[in-house]
């Protein structure tokens, strides 16, 4: 779950930056705050 | 000795006190020592953010403080992610991120390499490479300023010097191609001693013995410093690459000073945006909504360059 929530967090990173399609950077952000609150909740679980 | 200062002070406490101090448990008197620092975290950095939050969703302006608030939503956040001008200051950004982090590291990476060399008179150079970085931004961007004057300025006339184009036909601050480098060697001969600094550290950790059972095993120079010292160093400079990510990405003085974002909009990057939309359109709402923006940005990357940070850290 950890290297989802990193994916989607590198992907709506690189959506937001990236300069060929202004759709992509649409959805940017939503991509990186799904990606981020996962990421923050699927840390604290235990290994 | 100590035990006597400990009876003084315990004499010396006001009765009333005692007696209040006395029944706080160990817990609780830590707690009671933390929380100022708690309290004005709260305040100065918690509080603002969950305001900045709740302005995002509304029509807010600082200028007009007795204007109705009317809730929008999410319109805001549409409104930026739909601007083609806000993704074209977000690729200026990312420009502008990407190489003065490459530079950086790489010179600062290379410059602590040789003055691990331990070579004579290494402090005295590692003392006048600081000096960039001890400098107030205010000035580094002022004489910077200076220097790339095509009339007057040094750096024009260097490169006159070596290349033989006339210095006034070198514009680096009007210039829409050179603009954005001008603004990149700046920062780069700035920030570039800080990541020496943490390069230094991370070399200067690696233990001796390590090389001298390299030295044994005749590895050679070339394999010592693949083997040895760029995996031993790789935690530190991502440590400074993070620092550095971090503090580019809302970087605003050096190009206030410098360009204001000028030619045109060429400079223009996302913390200048922010600026204008905040205090000069005065979108307190819409300017909040885009802080939240470059805050997720950055807190997601900088939460996954930890998670990377710390497998580095276990090999």
């Amino acid at each position: 779950m950890e290297n989802i929530a990193t994916a989607l967090i590198a992907i709506g990173f690189l959506m937001l930056f990236q300069p060929f399609a202004l759709s992509l950077y649409t959805y940017s952000f939503i991509t990186m705050l799904a990606g981020t609150v996962m990421f923050i909740i699927v840390s604290k679980f235990p290994e | 000795m100590l035990n006597r200062t400990a009876e003084n002070v315990a004499r010396a406490t006001p009765e009333p006190l005692a007696r209040k101090v006395r029944g706080i448990s160990d817990k609780g008197l830590a707690w009671l020592f933390i929380s100022p620092t708690i309290l004005l975290l709260l305040a100065i950095n918690i509080f603002p953010l969950f305001w900045a939050i709740y302005l995002s969703f509304t029509n807010y302006r600082a200028n007009r403080p007795n204007e109705v608030v009317k809730n929008l939503g999410f319109a805001n956040y549409q409104r930026i992610l739909g601007d083609q001008d806000i993704w074209i200051a977000m690729q200026t950004t990312a420009h502008f991120v990407f190489w003065t982090i490459l530079l950086q590291t790489l010179i600062g990476f290379t410059l602590a390499w040789l003055i691990d060399r331990k070579f004579r008179g290494h402090a005295f150079w590692t003392t006048l490479i600081l000096v960039p970085m001890m400098l107030s931004p205010a000035v580094v961007g002022n004489f910077w300023r200076f220097l790339y004057e095509p009339q007057i300025g040094l750096f024009s006339y260097v490169i006159s010097f070596v290349s033989g184009i006339p210095p006034t036909s070198i514009q680096m601050l009007s210039n829409v191609s050179l603009a954005p480098w001008s603004i990149i060697i700046v920062d780069t001969w700035m920030w570039t001693p800080y990541v020496m600094l943490i390069c230094l550290a991370g070399l200067r950790s690696i233990p001796e013995y390590i090389y001298e059972a390299a030295e044994v095993d005749r590895a050679s120079n070339w394999r010592q410093f693949w083997s040895i010292t760029l995996p031993m160093a790789l935690p530190f400079i991502m440590l400074a690459v993070l620092f550095r990510g971090i503090e580019n990405f809302k970087m605003f003085d050096m190009v206030n000073l410098l360009t204001g974002g000028g030619p045109g909009s060429t400079t223009e990057v996302a913390s200048i945006t922010l600026k204008r939309q905040a205090f000069e359109s005065w979108r307190t709402g819409y300017s909040s909504a885009f802080a939240i923006i470059l805050f997720v940005a950055v807190f997601g990357l900088a939460n996954i360059y930890v998670k990377a940070l710390n497998k580095v850290k276990q090999r």
